[in-house]
């Protein structure tokens, strides 16, 4: 019988006793769970929610592509998993998305997804051509940033997609990222060091196999019908990458003067990416938060182009480094102290007021100082700034807590009580997978009134809305656990992409493609179960590894007390009692206990999770 | 507009040497082997496709909806046309059957005109699968690296790009190529 969709192999990989083998997709319901963060999750949660650290060698690092993965459009996404490094106080089970040409090979070179646990005793990397899979000596590559691995791997595995990690992954800096190409990679959560705490530097994968499609004619006339309503299939909605997000005069001289061209992910028709090129600093594509620096070098574009250059090569979150540097900024030298954290001088503080903060040259020294004593694990801030400000202690602290609400991530986009309570449940910043509100229900509210929620708090003038916001909430996490399951890219998913009724239901287009593809009928409500199963499984893995209550369930007080999170942010500070009321209302939407937030057994059963109800009972983590 | 063989033959020089150049430069790496044979009698020159890397986003749905719609799966293994991508510099070259007017893989092809054949009406080259040996000359006979014809994995039969002269809207990969890099161009024009 021919697989559609999936190609029904899971590569498990052995890093200490370099065993290789492949294990069946059946035997985690991908039907169910979809593939990407859904298949990941049940894998995880098969394995027993090892409770163990990070950087442990039984701490897995899963990488799941899903049945959508290999077709053209925004579909060709892998899903990385894992125990997250970046997490604070606690490690959590997250994910991280990434794009690139590395998801399609992974799915033409015949897998579903990759399992890699153990630890190898010398620096080594990967290789995956179809069948045949090797665990190679990787001392070669071992010092050498993201472009130069990927160069060099190039040239043995020609065409073949790289993930690889810079100096950060293997110095184990907990916000470091595994980068595909240029600009693509799964950044949050701090990945790249757990490659890095398993000596391997990279995977190279190259596939010479199919994604078969089950109903080819219905797909192909889906596209079609996308391409001619000129939405993401010709471009239109999403385009951050032509215009750097840090805008003025920066932006206005790199689209002039530095864009080479538009650049996107393998197979996809959505061009969201620059390529720019700045000779002496480096060449390479960026789409939105490598927009980071710009916010900080005072006009300077050279400032900002090597700020996001030198941090992809030495592979360093970029949107953590934002964080990095709101919170400089903040604490300045008073508390902290210049020689604490490693640095001869902060641009923005010393050379405040002055044209580009100082020139050229003195941005190229602080990104220097900065960036590669993060790289090398000696900067306090290699451990993010969660950890450095706990070690730097409570005054330091206190500038932390405004900046980043939940789980040691920074604020991204809290502008609604509906995504101050999706981040208060999660296990990192899940924003970057649930744009919908502030991209969305939250400005748009004829979207928000269609699909029977709230909206339209972001429309002329933020409001603070805590009425009927439980299902706004609850609605967006399944999609959310849809889209990285599918997987579709979010900026193709966005609701504001599809502003106009028929199309305008985003529900119908995932399930009509995904039906196409699998052969199997994804009813929009069988759909939207699937992604209220994953939602709720991610809940049960979060319960018995971390022991997830309704305590933890919240963001800093400081969010309770005053206005805080720069400009994407509330319009007012939250209301504790009538957020604990509201939290009380989302615990039952979703049939998980008000009592401690952990899933309810009729919920579980009803969602076909018998087997996670007993789990839970006999770990005594159930009601 | 046509040419007949008897016009061919007349203007033979200039004819031969603007195709010779539109083949050479739409195509980076170069011929390395010439066309030995005359053209087929009375066929006219066909249009092809050309390659702007200066549009070129490197995304390579060129090639995914190419073996869409030829075999109904996805893969870069089934494609008509391969895209070399330089990712470090955003550096993306097209290749594809360059619809030579000489055609070296027809020439090969050991049941000529039953299985590949070309198209009298529009000079299109295309394989009829049915009578196809799998033989693999006319890949090794195509004077481009890559070679513009391939055989199948697993069907082992040749396939090459035909311009998808079997669909209505012309083919697949100009139409959705969304940077518009790829256009259909006459014999004559210059890519």
């Amino acid at each position: 019988m021919d697989r559609y969709g999936w190609t029904g192999k899971i590569l498990w990989v052995d890093l200490t006793t370099k065993k290789i083998n492949a294990v069946p997709t059946s035997d985690y319901e991908p039907e169910k769970y979809l593939g990407g963060v859904g298949l990941n999750t049940k894998i995880f949660w098969e394995m027993g929610c090892p409770k163990v650290d990070a950087f442990d060698p039984d701490s897995p690092l899963l990488i799941s592509v899903g049945p959508m993965t290999g077709a053209a459009g925004p579909f060709n996404r892998a899903e990385v998993c894992g125990i997250a490094p970046q997490s604070y106080p606690q490690e959590t089970f997250a994910y991280s998305g990434i794009g690139g040409k590395i998801a399609s090979e992974i799915k033409y070179a015949g897998y579903d997804g990759l399992v890699i646990v153990g630890k190898s005793d010398q620096p080594v990397y990967l290789s995956i051509v179809d069948d045949n899979v090797e665990i190679q000596k990787a001392k070669f590559l071992w010092g050498l940033d993201t472009f130069e691995t990927q160069r060099a791997l190039s040239k043995e595995h020609p065409k073949a997609a790289v993930l690889t990690i810079g100096p950060a992954g293997e110095n184990l800096c907990r916000v470091a990222i595994i980068l595909n190409e240029t600009a693509s990679a799964a950044g949050q959560g701090g990945y790249g060091a757990v490659m890095g705490s398993k000596n391997l530097k990279a995977i190279v994968v190259k596939g010479t196999g199919t994604l078969k499609v089950a109903r080819p004619d219905v797909l192909m006339k889906l596209q079609k019908e996308r391409m001619d309503a000129n939405e993401w299939l010709k471009g239109g909605a999403q385009s951050w990458g032509r215009y750097p997000l840090c805008g003025g005069a920066i932006a206005e001289e790199m689209r002039a003067n530095r864009l080479k061209r538009m650049a996107g992910c393998h197979g996809c028709t959505y061009q969201c990416m620059g390529f720019y090129d700045i000779p002496g600093i480096g060449k390479g594509a960026q789409m939105c938060m490598e927009a980071w620096y710009g916010w900080f070098s005072g006009g300077s574009s050279e400032g900002y182009w090597e700020g996001n250059i030198l941090s992809q090569k030495l592979g360093i979150n970029n949107y953590e480094l934002m964080g990095i540097m709101s919170w400089l900024l903040a604490v300045r030298y008073g508390i902290v102290g210049k020689k604490k954290l490693g640095l001869t001088s902060i641009p923005m503080i010393d050379h405040a007021g002055k044209p580009q903060l100082g020139g050229k040259r003195v941005h190229h020294d602080f990104l220097t100082e900065l960036l590669y004593g993060m790289a090398s694990g000696k900067s306090i801030l290699s451990k993010g700034t969660a950890r450095a400000a706990e070690s730097l202690g409570p005054a330091a602290q206190k500038f932390f807590n405004g900046i980043f609400p939940a789980r040691g991530y920074i604020q991204h986009h809290i502008e609604n009580v509906g995504s101050a309570l999706h981040w208060a449940m999660d296990t990192r910043d899940p924003y970057s997978s649930c744009h919908d509100y502030s991209s969305g229900f939250g400005p748009y509210p004829k979207i928000a009134s269609y699909f029977g929620l709230p909206g339209g708090d972001m429309a002329g003038g933020k409001k603070m809305v805590y009425d009927r916001t439980e299902y706004q909430t609850a609605w967006v996490q399944n999609h959310q656990s849809i889209k990285n399951s599918m997987p579709i890219c979010e900026y193709a998913s966005m609701p504001y992409s599809f502003l106009h009724p028929p199309a305008m239901d985003i529900r119908i287009f995932e399930s009509s493609v995904l039906s196409a593809v699998t052969g199997i009928d994804y009813s929009v409500d069988r759909l939207w179960e699937a992604g209220d199963r994953i939602y709720t499984l991610r809940r049960a893995v979060a319960v018995m590894r971390e022991n997830r209550s309704r305590e933890q369930d919240d963001l800093s007080q400081v969010w309770f007390e005053r206005r805080v999170g720069g400009a994407e942010s509330l319009a007012a500070p939250l209301d504790r009692a009538k957020w604990e009321a509201l939290k009380n209302r989302f615990y039952a939407v979703r049939g998980w206990n008000p009592a401690n937030g952990r899933p309810a057994r009729p919920k579980l059963e009803q969602l076909g999770m018998k087997g996670v109800a007993d789990k839970l009972q006999r770990a005594g983590r159930l009601e | 507009m046509q040419i007949t063989r008897r016009e061919f033959v007349a203007g033979a020089g200039t004819v031969l040497a603007l195709g010779a150049v539109s083949n050479l430069t739409a195509c980076a790496p170069v011929a390395t082997k010439t066309a030995t044979q005359s053209p087929p009698e009375g066929v006219p020159i066909s249009t092809r496709i050309v390659h702007n890397p200066n549009l070129c986003a490197g995304c390579g749905v060129c090639g995914l909806m190419c073996a869409f719609y030829h075999e109904k799966e996805y893969g870069h293994s089934l494609a008509r046309n391969v895209l070399s991508r330089d990712p470090f510099n955003a550096d993306f070259t097209f290749h594809v059957c360059q619809q030579c007017t000489s055609p070296n893989c027809y020439f090969s092809c050991p049941k000529k005109d039953v299985a590949l054949c070309v198209d009298k009406k529009t000079g299109v080259k295309y394989v009829n699968t049915a009578e196809c040996l799998g033989c693999g000359s006319c890949s090794s006979a195509c004077p481009f690296t890559p070679p513009r014809a391939n055989v199948h994995p697993v069907k082992k039969v040749s396939f090459m790009c035909d311009l998808c002269r079997d669909r209505k809207d012309g083919p697949i990969c100009v139409e959705y190529c969304t940077m518009h890099a790829l256009r259909k161009v006459s014999g004559k024009e210059k890519g």
